[in-house]
């Protein structure tokens, strides 16, 4: 331990009490960069006060919550306190009838959608689904704006935050919206922090629009090998008048798969209509739940690198022909042009040419070269610089960690 | 009085047709909806393109002088209300759509097509463009941006915020940006996400894309009478805990559907309130649901349901529904309009809580609202003649707000802060959280010349008490309703 290390020990115990700090470890490390202590306060004073020590002493923070996400976004510059959100816990509250409820940011989402369809009366959930989503915090799921198959239906975290509070590096603390589900008042201000990947505020605490659990799911599949074919039935179910949760393609599977929650009549009925109308097959029982397991974490689970891409709906069956042979597993919503591929290191340069040639671009989230992407355009970038240097004036939290270095 | 070499550097990039100085026609801009109050600008200039506006805005940025963007100037709050000796950008000269990619599922336009113009374009296609604030014939795009609008349907398909993918954006200091992106998942911060709704207080969109969706295949309108508010706000409370998302569920207690009748003669029943529920989706639910509302509001204590049963039947529900605000002339002289969400739980608590209020300051309030997210449009009736009474029609709209704050809920759900609510901010969010806000601010117009004093607070303005009601031009005319 060197001298500063052992005074900073210090100071934090001061502010958050001996249990709640420790030395960092390897585990501990962030892009690649170990912390030199890990920070947990317990509620959004602590955090307050730890990040203004942290500014006055111009040591750098990073936010941690579950670390299922923890090497999104580029590697921080330096990592001086890893500000673990573990005992920020908790449901605050939650309003079944309004179908709202506020969480603090340390609460894992498999924790609250638990808690939220076990209320008698009242089966409710969050609608996300982000990979890892079970032990991923709220918190972190806000700062990397993860989503999964479900955003094809309900979003990302950006749609259904209602409000959140948070604390900025030199100790104020706000909020911004509500707990109400329309409301105009004061700059929206969590959107800002939806996809911030820690470098703007430390995210303390979330109010979110729920959703009731649907009483019943139908599942229709179209299996092909043709990824023409696939794209061009996943376009139709997008023309057809049917609400569908979910449509993914997964690749090499050659799959793309549909899900209807509704009523027991509603699914049913929506889902005899695409195999009527367009073709695939419904499947149900046993099959259905053994393939949703195959394809739970795809394209994560394997070796290799992984990268979220993203293009226009209309040029994923030029992405995917020119990436059939080239990806090792491939999952995308075609509806809104999003998914991610996992590929050998070595075809990088290959991927990132398909990506390309069908006029998408692709961030790194797994393997060497991970990285926030670069913004598209100077001016913006610009106007992002200046937000940061408003909220985050001494570069205290994740330095380096957004998109142009930010 | 303002610099002549500004105005001829602004003549110089709009033209002289493009350009308005003449104090009768200023006039027509000193205000948006919120009528009382009237700001005379040193003059309006209409640009024609994105590159237009931001040499306007460059201009004034560098003489330091504050410029207010403007669409069809139907906002309800002061959004658009001039700086004395400022310059209005009015967009309403930006009016084509530029593109239709039914591939993709967007439409570029720019900001002063009107919003009903977005889905009179692509319904014939089978698709539609879900945003429908009440001034939809009227208001624009780009105004809808600066105010995140919503509107009757937004309950089930959200604000303006999910359905805009990327707009080009002059900056404060009238540089040109692409916030978002027609590619989803641009990196960096979600600026776009910031702008909209921060009425039109850290640039101007030039260009917007958005998101289109399918015409749902079937909908199914009722209407419910009940005995009482309360059980009508009970019934509203129990259809969103059953789960069920109806496209709108609007509500209107006995004086608005009395005033309504007098102009549209829907044929609604004479009962203590009335809502109106929509059901939109494929055919199989929104039957389903249908049945399921109907038999909520039975058990809610409704004495009456009543389901349309052809295109004419709902239009002639919402005809009456619409025609509500405007119908008010019929049984008040004047009348103050109020804009606050509550919590949907919350709904027969404060209602009941506004029947005091109402009874305490001697006032009538007609109520008329969104009951499905809580939106409350309460309007407070008073005859200006009356010494004292718009006062207390003021008072009693502000005590209606302090209700929707101690519900948990918000000082405005779609109408905006503005010049109007600036004051009241502080009473829903800490100093620190208004910093924030300031800061966000500041990062984008640090010279504090993109529409100031709007959305936020100042020293300034919270010596002032909000504006009163009188009616927009536009809606004299018949243009325009407020809902």
């Amino acid at each position: 331990m060197t001298a500063s290390t052992a005074q900073e020990l210090h100071l934090f115990t001061e502010l958050v009490g001996a249990a709640n700090v420790r030395n960092a470890e390897a585990s501990d490390a962030v892009g690649g960069i170990v912390p030199s202590i890990v920070v947990s306060p317990g509620d959004e004073g602590e955090v307050a006060s730890v990040l203004s020590a942290a500014t006055a002493r111009g040591l750098v923070v990073v936010p941690r919550g579950g670390g299922t996400k923890i090497d999104w976004g580029s590697p921080p510059e330096r990592c001086d306190v890893l500000l673990s959100t573990s005992r920020i816990e908790g449901i605050v509250d939650h309003e079944p009838a309004d179908l709202v409820c506020v969480v603090r940011a340390g609460t894992t989402l498999g924790h609250l959608q638990e808690t939220l369809a076990s209320v008698p009366g009242f089966r409710q959930r969050l609608m996300l689904d982000p990979p890892q989503g079970g032990r991923a915090t709220i918190g972190g799921v806000i700062a990397t704006a993860a989503s999964g198959p479900l955003r094809t239906r309900f979003g990302t975290p950006r749609d259904l935050v209602i409000g959140a509070s948070f604390v900025l590096s030199d100790g104020t603390i706000g909020r911004s919206g509500g707990k109400v589900v329309k409301n105009v008042a004061g700059f929206d201000v969590a959107k800002l922090l939806v996809g911030s990947l820690g470098t703007l505020a430390v995210v303390t605490e979330v109010a979110f629009r729920l959703h009731p659990l649907p009483a019943a799911s139908r599942m229709v599949i179209l299996e092909s090998r043709s990824v023409l074919d696939l794209c061009e039935f996943a376009a139709r179910v997008g023309r057809l008048q049917v609400t569908p949760s979910v449509v993914d393609l997964h690749w090499p599977q050659g799959l793309v798969v549909v899900r209807f929650d509704s009523s027991e009549q509603g699914a049913t009925l929506q889902a005899e209509r695409v195999t009527r109308e367009i073709g695939g097959r419904i499947i149900s029982g046993g099959d259905e739940a053994a393939l949703t397991d195959a394809l739970t974490g795809s394209p994560w689970t394997g070796s290799g690198m992984v990268g979220a891409v993203a293009m226009l709906p209309a040029r994923i069956g030029t992405f995917l022909t020119s990436m059939s042979a080239t990806c090792d597993a491939v999952t995308l919503r075609p509806l809104l042009g999003t998914g991610e591929v996992r590929f050998a290191p070595d075809v990088l340069d290959m991927v990132r040419g398909g990506v390309r040639s069908a006029g998408g671009r692709m961030v790194i989230r797994r393997g060497d070269g991970i990285s926030a992407g670069d913004a598209d355009d100077d001016v913006a970038l610009d106007l992002m610089r200046l937000v940061k240097r408003q909220l985050d004036p001494a570069r205290t939290l994740s330095p380096g960690r957004q998109a142009g270095g930010i | 009085m303002l610099d002549r070499t500004l105005l001829e550097r602004l003549r110089a990039v709009v033209g002289d047709d493009g350009m308005i100085t003449e104090a009768p026609a200023l006039q027509t801009y000193a205000c948006d909806g919120l009528t009382g109050r009237r700001v005379s600008p040193a003059a309006v200039v209409l640009p024609l393109t994105t590159e237009e506006v931001a040499d306007v805005v460059r201009a004034c940025a560098e003489a330091r002088v504050p410029f207010v963007a403007r669409g069809a100037g139907t906002g309800l709050s002061g959004g658009a209300l001039p700086v004395a000796d400022g310059i209005v950008i009015g967009l309403s000269r930006m009016r084509s759509i530029l593109d239709i990619d039914l591939e993709n599922l967007q439409v570029t336009v720019q900001p002063g097509v009107t919003n009903l113009d977005v889905s009179k374009a692509v319904r014939p296609l089978g698709y539609f463009y879900a945003p429908d604030p009440s001034s939809q014939q009227v208001c624009t795009i780009g105004g809808n941006v600066a105010e995140n609008s919503g509107g009757a349907h937004c309950l089930k398909y959200g604000f303006t915020t999910h359905h805009v993918l990327a707009a080009t954006f002059v900056t404060a200091d009238g540089r040109i940006a692409r916030l978002g992106g027609t590619v989803r998942d641009a990196p960096g911060y979600d600026l776009l996400g910031v702008v909209i709704g921060s009425e039109g207080t850290l640039g101007i969109v030039t260009e917007v894309v958005l998101r289109i969706i399918r015409v749902p295949e079937s909908t199914e309108t009722v209407l419910a009478a009940f005995s009482t508010m309360g059980d009508a706000g009970e019934a509203v409370s129990r259809i969103i805990a059953a789960g069920i998302t109806p496209a709108a569920i609007e509500m209107m207690d006995r004086l608005a559907i009395q005033a309504c009748e007098e102009i549209v003669h829907a044929g609604y029943p004479d009962c203590g309130a009335a809502l109106i529920v929509e059901l939109d989706g494929p055919e199989v639910e929104s039957t389903a649901f249908l049945r399921q509302v109907i038999d909520i509001c039975a058990a809610s204590g409704s004495t009456e349901t009543r389901v349309a049963a052809s295109e004419a039947e709902r239009a002639l529900i919402w005809k009456a529904r619409k025609a509500a605000f405007a119908s008010m002339g019929r049984i008040s002289p004047n009348y103050y309009v109020q804009d606050g969400v509550i919590p949907r739980t919350r709904l027969r608590d404060v209602l009941e809580e506004i029947g005091s209020l109402s009874t305490t300051y001697g006032l009538r309030v007609a109520n008329v609202f969104h009951a499905g997210d809580g939106n409350l449009h309460p309007l407070v009736l008073y005859d200006n003649t009356e010494p004292g009474a718009g006062d207390r029609a003021l008072q009693l709209a502000g005590l209606i707000l302090d209700a929707c704050i101690t519900a948990g809920g918000s000082i405005t759900g779609e109408h905006g802060v503005g010049s109007d609510k600036a004051c009241y901010m502080p009473k829903m969010f800490s100093a620190g959280s208004i910093s924030v806000m300031g800061r966000v601010r500041d990062a984008f117009d640090p010279r504090d010349v993109c529409n100031p004093g709007k959305a936020l607070p100042t020293p300034r303005l919270c010596g002032e008490v909000p504006g009163m009601y009188r009616p927009h031009e536009i809606e004299m005319a018949g243009l325009a309703e407020r809902l």
